[in-house]
């Protein structure tokens, strides 16, 4: 124990740790999900704190199944070192390296991918499309810049919290309340998609009282659409059915 | 054509290719990102952008979490980009109709498509396998390159799925043509608006999705208020 370092991990150190951590799906399989690439971003700092004769044999109890949310798993990543350095100086932990994964993993998950895939994602996608509608040529440069933002927010702050907070740092997740956010921003998903809609449906030529009339019809087609979709129609079936049905109706009308 | 344009959307399928599971995930292989770079390397920005309007929000559902496997709607963006800028010159004068027709050929074929994402995922299995032998024998180095690895199997699916598009597309596409006057006289899809059905179908599949309270009043809400905004402006 006397070769263990002492000196703690480093700014740039973490930052590597978190570059390390945007591969983490690099050899994602159906065995072990992210398993490899999560031993692969512990692997510098164990080898660190282990040497290179013992790592071999530590990193066998993390090459397992792993699965967690891309962005959270630095924060994850980093309070994993923390534990690991807290055993290798021998002081007191609550939980072992290799079991505080295994423990955290799945409710990290859950909020993680509640936030960005179910509530940040849609959210600026439907802004997106909205400002493409109006051909505005930087509306893609919206969606990375602005998805990347609160991405590389938690990517980066995330990791030096997660090394300095250790295993604690899964309670100050609880306390950020993302899950309520996520709910939050699906509720303006939703109000945004029904702007989405009337943007596309709206007609400047049309008199009030006939532009209301079509809008009616279109949330009534839509509301129908989604009956359709949940009663299990494949998306493709009703993509096309709903240009077929529309086509004949104009040819009709026309 | 040219070999340089070929290349760049080599280069740019590979990219999105990777970032939708194995690098980064920046939003780079959402479709209205991917088909307007696309769009802008082979000059055809504008319906790059219809076509990126009209995919984006079709799958944006389908959450690349855990095991789930989206249909390739990157690879679909951008071979629908890549089939407009091969055959836009013999149909110029019917533009939409076409790129109407190209996007629900590209949406039938990328359901088939994430085949190969499957694969690569099953074939990143034996590169994990290799990886564990490398560690019982304690070769550090084997982990790494195995790992490392992946990145060239998630590529080399990338273009295997933009190649299968492009290539069915284009086939259907040959064999269309010759009987595409004959099919826009019997679905005259010339409007402009029509485009509009797409994405109004992701919305009806994001509704589907977002299971939170009161959905149908923030939507009605959501749509009066702009469609009243637009009124008065």
């Amino acid at each position: 124990m006397d070769k263990i370092p002492n000196t703690p991990l480093t700014k740039w150190r973490l930052f590597c740790l978190s570059c390390r951590c945007l591969f983490l799906q690099s050899s994602w399989n159906y065995k072990q999900f992210q398993g490899l690439g999560w031993c692969v971003a512990l692997l510098p700092h164990l080898t660190h704190l282990y040497g290179k004769e013992r790592v071999a044999q530590v990193l066998k109890g993390y090459l397992k199944y792993f699965n967690t949310n891309t962005f959270l798993a630095p924060t994850i990543a980093a309070a994993t070192l923390s534990i690991e350095t807290e055993t290798c100086r021998g002081e007191p932990v609550t939980i072992d390296g290799q079991s505080y994964p295994d423990v955290v993993m799945a409710p990290v998950a859950a909020v993680g991918d509640g936030l960005f895939w179910g509530g940040i994602r849609p959210f600026l996608s439907v802004l997106a499309v909205c400002f493409a509608v109006y051909g505005y040529w930087w509306s893609p440069l919206f969606l990375i810049i602005s998805f990347n933002i609160p991405a590389g927010i938690f990517r980066v702050v995330g990791v030096w919290l997660g090394y300095h907070q250790g295993a604690s740092v899964v309670l100050l997740i609880q306390r950020w309340r993302l899950a309520d956010i996520a709910v939050v921003l699906k509720r303006c998903t939703v109000v945004v998609a029904g702007g989405l809609c009337a943007v596309l449906t709206h007609q400047h030529q049309l008199e009030f009282m006939w532009s209301l009339v079509g809008s009616f019809v279109v949330i009534v087609t839509l509301f129908l659409t989604v009956i359709c979709l949940r009663k299990g129609v494949p998306l493709t079936v009703v993509l096309i059915g709903m240009i077929a049905g529309v086509t004949a109706v104009n040819k009709l009308l026309l | 054509m040219d070999t340089t344009q070929w290349v760049m959307i080599v280069v740019v399928s590979i990219l999105s290719g990777l970032d939708r599971t194995a690098l980064a995930q920046t939003m780079l292989s959402r479709p209205l990102v991917c088909s307007c770079i696309a769009g802008y390397v082979l000059g055809i920005f504008v319906p790059a952008l219809q076509i990126g309007i009209m995919l984006e929000l079709l799958w944006l559902m389908r959450l690349p979490v855990g095991a789930t496997i989206a249909p390739d709607d990157t690879q679909a963006a951008i071979g629908a980009v890549v089939l407009v800028k091969l055959f836009s010159l013999q149909l110029a004068d019917h533009l939409y109709a076409f790129i109407i027709f190209i996007v629900v050929l590209v949406v039938i074929l990328a359901e088939v498509g994430k085949c190969w994402d499957v694969w690569a995922r099953h074939l990143n299995e034996r590169l994990f396998s290799n990886a564990l032998r490398g560690l019982e024998r304690l070769n550090i180095r084997t982990l790494v390159v195995n790992h490392y690895a992946g990145l060239v199997v998630f590529s080399c699916a990338a273009l295997l799925s933009l190649l299968f598009i492009v290539a069915g597309g284009g086939g259907v596409l040959w064999l269309a043509m010759k009987y595409m006057p004959t099919l826009l006289s019997v679905f005259p899809v010339h409007g402009e608006w029509l485009v509009a059905i797409f994405p109004l179908v992701g919305i009806a599949s994001i509704l589907v999705v977002m299971r939170v309270k009161h959905t149908v009043s923030l939507f009605i809400g959501g749509f009066f208020l702009t469609f009243m905004l637009l009124e008065v402006l």
